[in-house]
């Protein structure tokens, strides 16, 4: 059974379990995905995940819901995922100047997501969108995840990453753009 | 419109975020304009194909274990508990787990419990009946069954009613 967000944070105010535990299953992938889409590395994600549920535990009493759950829970995973991200900007770095072998833990998953009906087009086009972000800057995969995988408004887009709605206007134009230079590099 | 200008709002018309008056404006230009028009398809296949990449994804994660860790985190890092039951007993704990795994189990020992705290009230009865006793109350909450304990502290009593649940109606906040 699915919960409304608005009656899933009252349950939690009034110490309902349960409730939290719905709202983790409920939202555990997305954020996955968003954290994911931001750092491309699959052990830095499912971190992620956890500490932004950590911040939902220790902070959803205070949450005063002027704005929607989602995209208070989307500013915290945006929040801790930009902070992982600068922490191991190094490691990153490394990662993503070669060419070769941009991420072991991307292509495992693009491996891992490949089913044997799948045509030849589908896994190249997989790995060469992977390949794609992969060369992108955190702002703009960002902005790609919170778009193209969660379709949110620019309006929530700028509430989220605390941009100005033209410049994400702007740079999702530029994501796009730079994704697609990128795309047709990789052949 | 010129195409330059049209080319860097193609994004942003994708997507349905520009004023009516300018998606008007570009939708009538996209018509005469082949170059333009090209595009914005391949603005169109590209997030196509980035959704899909999203989406297969997302499909097959698996992250079953994200809320034990995440509790296990709050028990390790001694973070302030959110829910009254992590702040339970032994006693509390004990039956809960009964009650999950085995309502029927639960009841037996329940029983026994009572029994044994019943006695030494029993004995000492004529001296502790006119003490003022406090009493607690605590209650569970399971998928089939609840049950209502009461405590008391000075006569050392414990009763427990364990009852089936005929209904979940709380649950029709759903979408």
């Amino acid at each position: 059974m699915k919960y409304s967000d608005k009656g899933l944070v009252s349950r939690i105010k009034v110490n309902d379990q349960r409730a939290f535990k719905e709202l983790v299953n409920k939202y555990q992938n997305k954020i996955f995905m968003i954290a994911y889409g931001i750092l491309k590395n699959e052990d830095d994600a499912y971190d992620a995940v956890q500490e932004v549920f950590l911040k939902v535990y220790k902070y959803i009493q205070n949450f005063q819901e002027n704005s929607t759950l989602y995209t208070w829970i989307y500013r915290i995973t945006y929040n801790v995922s930009i902070d992982l991200y600068r922490k191991k900007r190094g490691e990153y770095s490394v990662e993503f100047g070669d060419t070769s072998k941009i991420d072991p833990n991307v292509d495992s998953l693009a491996r891992r997501v490949e089913t044997p009906f799948e045509k030849i087009e589908q896994k190249e086009l997989s790995e060469r969108v992977d390949f794609a972000l992969s060369q992108l800057t955190e702002e703009h995969r960002t902005i790609l995840v919170l778009r193209e995988f969660e379709g949110l408004s620019y309006d929530e887009i700028s509430e989220i990453t605390s941009t100005p709605k033209g410049t994400v206007m702007s740079r999702l134009y530029h994501a796009r753009l730079n994704l697609k230079k990128f795309l047709e590099e990789f052949v | 419109m010129r195409c330059d200008i049209v080319k860097e709002r193609l994004s942003a018309y994708m997507d349905g975020e520009l004023p009516h008056s300018e998606m008007q404006e570009i939708s009538i230009h996209l018509e005469g304009c082949e170059s333009c028009a090209k595009e914005f398809e391949s603005f169109e296949e590209l997030s196509s194909s980035v959704q899909n990449y999203f989406q297969v994804i997302s499909n097959k994660v698996s992250l079953d274990s994200i809320y034990d860790k995440v509790m296990e985190r709050v028990e390790k890092e001694g973070i302030k508990p959110l829910f009254k039951d992590e702040n339970e007993g032994w006693f509390m704990k004990f039956i809960k787990s009964l009650l999950q795994y085995s309502p029927t189990f639960a009841s037996v020992a329940a029983i026994l419990i009572i029994g044994f705290a019943l006695l030494p009230e029993q004995r000492n009865s004529t001296e502790n009946s006119s003490k003022s006793d406090s009493v607690s109350v605590e209650s569970l909450e399971y998928s089939k069954f609840n049950a209502m304990i009461y405590k008391t502290k000075e006569q050392n009593k414990t009763v427990i009613w364990l009852f089936k649940q005929e209904n979940d109606d709380e649950f029709d906040d759903s979408i």
